[in-house]
């Protein structure tokens, strides 16, 4: 392995693949830090670009954008608090709280070193587990694959949103959307309504560019004139970024444990960085001699949420890459990423185009290194990112939401399936519906399908047959356990609303 | 009415919707299918036919749909739909029709000029008239985004009767 790496290097250090990574890392802080722009829709607008670059160059330089994007978010959360992305949001609190004491610079730095913590341990667990888990995943046959997705799509519609029948409603319509073009098995035209266009199916990049893109452009345009945008306020003095190492040294746990955290909880299909910042800002404040400086700008509270946010990026992922199944929408339009450069994620990735992915690995590692160097060295500036004034940018957003769509296959349809699911989105949002487990479901359907069907031929019909196999049997047991923990939530929670009604009742009548 | 009936209306009605649609796709799906669409021929093996999955995703969104109905009591926090005035759905819709406005002009009238002379209009009627920096601003970036596409990418954005 450690001479795969190597040579990979050889491939790797050009000019040309910094230049890739650093402009996706520059483009991912700056979409990250303003609020509504997020590392997922700088990803869809963006990865069209890439479909036509040499697969290392285009595929670092997503990496870069997803990086920066994550670590993108804490900017405007420090700065005016107000998270760029949800995942960013439990920086808020000693972060925001930082600024107002004057030491915007200082939790920005702290945060960045948090960043590069987490990002250095998500990488190396990714360069590390990947060959390890695609050993095993290579004798994965249809039942387990089955098991495993629908495993996946459970914890995806359970932690999105917060109604697990909205989520399966959400999932089931993803995949009833992959099912039009043509039956992955026999080949014949299916659900394509006479639309020549449709024979192929409906592309990925316009979906997700509709759902995330166009739906948050509509959903900006609902402020427009009414209020300012955080990004108008005048830009805000950072003060001293220098941390003492004295200060660092005390701190070299909440760093490794709350990498640890992003990293286990990345691998972990469909649960996301909002899970693990939350839990990994918990421990520390649980584990902290001072817990009541929580809240009220303490390092701790900067560093634990950034090191497991940034953790995910590598770890995220190892399934995408071993399984083929992503996790999240961010490794989803990475995964499609790769699809469009021809390295069909899953078992035999690794085998099969063992210099790509070696190549890609040691890009991830650079990555993590830029991360640092990059956002050190503009940070000064950050605060004009934020500046940027909604009407001009969102406008500017809608424009390469139709490039991006388009240039795919250079056709006008996409772009009007994309202004579909726009408006889709927009509904989907104001209904309550989370679009995650639609976008996941929608590509993971193909293989859902596929693997089901061919293990009830393999089994002669008999969908019982599918549990005799152990991993599938351990996957439908942890499916049954989150949807068990679902309905027992929410009796738990009803008896609970029953009894404060009741005892609001009693109080009325006393 | 009052903001929980209006809800368990709303919530309601989408499920109904739901369930009509995955019924519909459950009777209707042979009938989407070109060719054989129960048995392939030569096999009895009822997983190959391709109308069995469209099917088996007809009862997921009905048996979804009737989880948000059977649900629907136990939700409690704010629904967008209802919390979100009427003038900011009035923006939105006009949004809405200038982003399709945009769409269907881009392959007529060209990509640059429509994209340059959308986000001049988008930007000034969402409220920012800084004519110095919008215009250069509009006309830039969608010159910029057409050679980069023609001369990086290789790939040609719609021509127009104008550019």
């Amino acid at each position: 392995m450690l001479e795969d790496l190597l040579s990979a290097a050889g491939a790797v250090f050009h000019w040309y693949t910094f230049a890739a990574i650093a402009l996706g890392m520059v483009g991912g802080l700056v979409i990250g830090a303003i609020p509504g722009l997020t590392a997922t829709m700088g990803m869809a607008l963006l990865s069209p670009f890439t479909f036509f670059m040499d697969p290392v160059i285009g595929i670092s330089f997503l990496i870069g954008l997803y990086k920066g994007g994550i670590f993108g978010g804490t900017i405007s959360a420090v700065l005016i608090g107000t998270p760029g992305t949800a995942s960013n949001a439990a920086v808020v609190a000693d972060g925001f709280a930082l600024r107002n004491q004057g030491k915007a610079g200082l939790a920005l730095h702290a945060g960045l070193l948090g960043a590069l913590a987490g990002d250095l341990a998500g990488s190396v667990s990714l360069v590390f587990l990947a060959p390890l888990l695609a050993s095993v995943a290579i004798h994965f046959g249809p039942q387990e694959f089955f098991a495993l997705i629908l495993f996946s799509l459970t914890m995806v519609c359970y932690v999105s949103g917060t109604s697990l029948a909205k989520g399966l409603v959400a999932a089931s319509l993803g995949i009833f959307l992959a099912l039009i073009g043509t039956d992955p098995i026999g080949g014949v035209p299916r659900l394509n309504f006479g639309i020549p266009e449709l024979s192929s199916g409906i592309e990925t990049i316009a979906i997700v560019t509709g759902v995330f893109g166009i739906t948050e452009v509509l959903i900006q345009m609902e402020k427009f004139g009414r209020e300012k945008i955080p990004g108008s306020r005048a830009a805000v003095a950072l003060g001293s970024m220098r941390i003492p190492i004295s200060s660092l040294i005390p701190r070299w746990w909440t760093f490794l444990r709350s990498a640890l955290i992003g990293t286990f909880i990345g691998v972990l299909p469909g649960i996301g960085s909002e899970t693990s910042t939350w839990v990994s800002y918990g421990i520390a404040k649980r584990s902290s001699k001072h817990p009541e400086r929580f809240g009220e700008g303490e390092l701790d509270g900067v560093i634990a949420p950034e090191a497991a946010s940034s953790a995910e990026c590598g770890a995220a992922m190892i399934p995408m890459l071993v399984f083929g199944i992503p996790g999240d929408i961010v490794t989803a339009i990475l995964m499609s990423a790769f699809v469009a450069q021809g390295l069909q994620p899953g078992p035999f990735l690794l085998t099969e185009h063992r210099d790509v992915i070696y190549s890609l690995f040691i890009s991830v590692l650079i990555s993590s290194v830029f991360l640092y160097v990059i956002g050190r060295i503009t940070m000064p500036w950050w605060g004009r990112v934020l500046r940027i004034p909604g009407p001009l940018l969102y406008s500017l957003v809608t424009v390469f939401c139709v490039v991006g769509t388009y240039s795919v296959h250079s056709q006008m349809f996409d772009v009007y399936m994309m202004l579909i699911f726009g408006v889709v989105g927009y509904l989907m949002r104001k209904l309550g519906i989370a679009v995650a487990p639609m976008i996941l479901a929608f590509i993971l359907s193909t293989i859902l399908e596929e693997s089901l069907r061919r293990g009830l031929v393999q089994s002669g019909g008999d969908i019982l047959a599918f549990a005799e196999r152990p991993i599938a049997a351990v996957f439908f047991g942890l499916t049954a356990l989150v949807i068990a923990s679902f309905v027992w939530g929410e009796v738990r929670r009803r008896k609970e609303q029953g009894a404060l009604a009741s005892v609001e009742q009693a109080e009325t009548v006393d | 009415m009052d903001y929980q009936r209006a809800r368990y209306l709303t919530e309601g009605g989408l499920a109904l919707l739901l369930v009509l649609l995955g019924a519909v796709l459950y009777i209707e799906a042979p009938s989407f299918v070109s060719g054989w669409a129960f048995n392939i021929p030569g096999t009895t093996d009822v997983a190959l036919a391709p109308v069995f999955f469209p099917r088996l995703a007809a009862i997921l969104i009905v048996l979804a749909a009737l989880g948000v109905l059977l649900t629907m009591r136990m939700r409690t926090g704010p629904l967008p739909l209802l919390e979100t005035g009427k003038e900011a759905y009035r923006k939105s819709i006009a949004g809405l029709a200038g982003i399709t406005a945009l769409i269907v002009l881009v392959p007529i009238t060209g990509f640059v000029v429509t994209s340059a002379v959308f986000v001049i209009l988008a930007a000034a009627l969402g409220g920012y008239r800084n004519w110095l920096v919008l215009i250069p601003v509009a006309i830039a970036a969608p010159l910029i985004l057409w050679f980069v596409f023609r001369y990086g990418l290789y790939v040609g954005l719609p021509h127009g009767l104008l550019f």
